[in-house]
């Protein structure tokens, strides 16, 4: 079980390495800004291992290098920061330089699933993309019948639990998620904690989750069975919040 | 997404006349519209005076003012903001009120629903939602408004989600007294603040919980509830149901939802939702001077604020004679005036102030307005409350946006 699981994340990891170097092969050849400064980490080994350029600016190796950084900083908001709040809690602002490091250094302190070697082309990205002298775009417009969320629950409309063995639950739960979602499914990295979450209430959107994975989260199908993935439904159901943090105290 | 439909800065101006025409909802005027449209676009040569001439119209016709649909935030979570059609009725449509949560709502059926008090109390307890249904049940209108409503009009701009005018609603909230559970349960002595968590779980054991308190005194005031429903209907999951916190006057962030625990305290509650955030300095700082943690107090009263919600912003109104209406509030008294005006006067003239001032809930207002002369307006007001406090034209800034109440200001255009 575990040697298929880091197969599985070994070869989530290797296509996101063949992406990003596709992404970086079609990009657009624009002229782009050079990233503004900030504290951030040093270039980490990967950086270190691409040659730097030793082009003057404007140079085609240039324009591949901003295209790289950019998909990378695009890859990030959607597989890393998406793990907790969708893209528009990020693009809906326009702030300053310094106000986008100061977010990008709460939310790291904060849990944020975001490699070191993620954050400055992620500032870079978002100073230039949504400064404080962008305009707004208009935001949408839905009714609230309209809005696909699991926050949203149809009163009196009544949903079969499917209601496994929950011992054998918290075993596969310690075995197969508590490395990502901590021990106490209170969240880890990059796992998201998953107590009292809305997913717990809709099960179809649970087992399609467990089974095919979301963003970093490989799927499970070929590790769990289904009556394994409902066991695991009805440990992560019996788990109670705040009781799970004040009886820690 | 639906926001689309709003999005047509970029389109070419043959085009916006054409739809400028199209705009059935606005029949009253339509046939000036054309002619308008047609004689401005006529008149006009050369790219650049078109484009200017253009924007001089943007937003202009595509407002329809029965637009009920809620201004999305963000989907995940769910950030709300209602339309300002939401605000024409006394007390707002459940479908159509804000919704706010930091970590999204809970699955709040996985097990029957708790609420534990402890803490300084002679006999903690829980309580099933039953039991919490045997307490003597209050009923009251209050006005429920974000912290953050109106962030966006600040300068310079503040990160935070970017509400408009709409992170306000009204509701009639049926519960429990929370002084009725506390000197049931036995306050110990000592005991100064009431200390809340709710069932929502922050993402990371590294983001803080959202832990809030409220000092005792108000706790125990008359029309502090712990509210199980909402415009009679049971308390929806989105509004923090089975149970939240009501405390009328009060800004949005002590109204804590989905609450499982109060611990009766000595002290506020720890941690960044209380200590940190939600605070504003004693005196306003300009932007880019740190303020000292102790000069920061937590919210608790709001401040005067009135908002136009008839005509609507961006809309096309008839020459001739008009009704401006709108809603106004404050937090601790209630509001003694509104004033209206536009740009092209100087003087202020007093609003009818409709129905009972009450404590905690808006008021509805209405002035007659006939303007002199076609073309673009803005129009304005203000609210005066018991304490004598006048809405300002501009909110001195505060770091995190916070409980902006300049003037309520709509643009229209007269035809």
């Amino acid at each position: 079980m575990k040697a298929s699981r880091t197969v599985g994340i070994i070869m989530i990891g290797f296509m996101g390495v063949v992406a990003a170097a596709i992404l970086r092969s079609h990009s657009n050849r624009r002229p782009t800004a050079s990233p503004p400064e900030g504290s951030f980490q040093q270039p980490t080994a990967t950086d270190r291992a691409r040659p730097a350029s030793q082009q003057p600016s404007g140079s085609s190796d240039d324009d591949d290098e901003a295209a790289y950084l950019e998909a990378v900083a695009r890859r990030s908001l959607q597989e890393n920061c998406s793990i907790c709040h969708d893209d528009s809690m990020v693009t809906q602002q326009r702030l300053t330089p310094a106000q986008w490091k100061a977010e990008i250094e709460k939310m790291v302190s904060w849990g944020a699933a975001l490699p070191v070697e993620a954050q400055r082309p992620l500032f870079a990205y978002l100073a230039r993309h949504f400064s404080d002298q962008d305009p707004l775009p208009p935001p949408g417009r839905s009714t609230l019948r309209a809005i696909k969320s699991l926050e949203r629950s149809d009163p009196g409309v009544p949903r079969t639990i499917p209601s496994g063995d929950s011992r054998r639950g918290e075993r596969l739960y310690a075995a197969n998620c508590a490395n990502c979602h901590g021990a106490k499914a209170m969240g880890g990295d990059p796992g998201p904690s998953l107590v009292n979450k809305a997913i717990l209430a809709h099960p179809d959107a649970y087992l399609n989750q467990v089974s095919k994975g979301l963003r970093r989260m490989p799927g499970f199908q070929n590790v769990l069975t289904a009556a394994q993935q409902v066991d695991l439904l009805t440990w992560l159901r019996e788990q109670r919040y705040p009781e799970i943090v004040s009886s820690q105290k | 997404m639906a926001g689309q439909a709003a999005r047509q800065s970029d389109r070419d101006t043959s085009e916006r006349a054409g739809e400028f025409a199209r705009a059935g909802e606005w029949e009253l005027n339509r046939r000036r519209l054309i002619r308008l449209a047609c004689a401005s676009l006529g008149g006009i040569s050369g790219g650049m005076a078109l484009i200017a001439n253009n924007q001089s119209f943007a937003g202009f016709e595509h407002h329809s003012p029965d637009d009920t649909r809620l201004i999305v935030r963000t989907e995940r979570p769910l950030n709300l903001e209602s339309p300002t059609a939401a605000f024409d009725s006394w007390l707002t449509p459940i479908d159509q009120f804000f919704v706010r949560s930091h970590f999204g709502a809970p699955a709040v059926d996985l097990h029957p629903w708790e609420l534990e008090i402890d803490g300084l109390m002679e006999r903690p307890r829980k309580l099933s939602l039953a039991e919490l249904n045997r307490y003597s049940q209050v009923t009251l209108p209050a006005l429920l408004q974000c912290s953050g409503n109106g962030r966006t009009l600040f300068r310079p701009r503040i990160p935070g989600i970017g509400w408009e005018r709409g992170a306000v609603g009204h509701a009639e909230w049926t519960g429990v007294r929370l002084a009725d559970i506390l000197n049931q349960a036995g306050i110990k002595p000592g005991a100064a603040h009431v200390q809340m968590i709710g069932a929502d779980t922050p993402p990371s054991p590294k983001t803080p919980a959202f832990f809030r308190s409220i000092p005792l005194d108000q706790a125990l005031a008359p029309d502090t509830l712990i509210a199980l429903r909402m415009n009679g209907e049971p308390l929806p999951v989105l509004h923090g149901g089975p149970l939240r916190l009501v405390v009328p006057g009060w800004v949005g962030d002590n109204w804590l939802k989905w609450l499982r625990m109060i611990i009766v305290s000595v002290d506020e509650a720890p941690g960044f939702y209380m200590q940190t955030a939600y605070r504003l300095p004693k005196t306003p700082l300009p932007p880019g001077v740190k303020p000292k943690p102790a000069e920061l107090l937590p919210m608790t009263w709001m401040n005067v604020k009135s908002l136009i919600t008839w005509p609507r912003a961006e809309s096309i109104v008839p020459l001739g004679r008009n009704e401006v209406r709108g809603i106004a509030w404050t937090g601790q008294g209630h509001v003694t005036a509104v004033d209206f005006t536009t740009d092209r006067e100087s003087l202020w003239r007093p609003a009818k102030l409709i129905g009972e001032a009450r404590q905690g809930s808006w008021r509805q207002f209405r002035v007659d307005w006939q303007p002199a002369a076609p073309g673009r307006y803005q129009i304005r007001v203000r609210a005066t409350d018991s304490h004598g406090r006048v809405q300002p034209e501009i909110t001195p800034w505060n770091l995190s946006g916070y409980l902006w109440n300049g003037y309520d200001q709509v643009a229209c255009l007269v035809v």
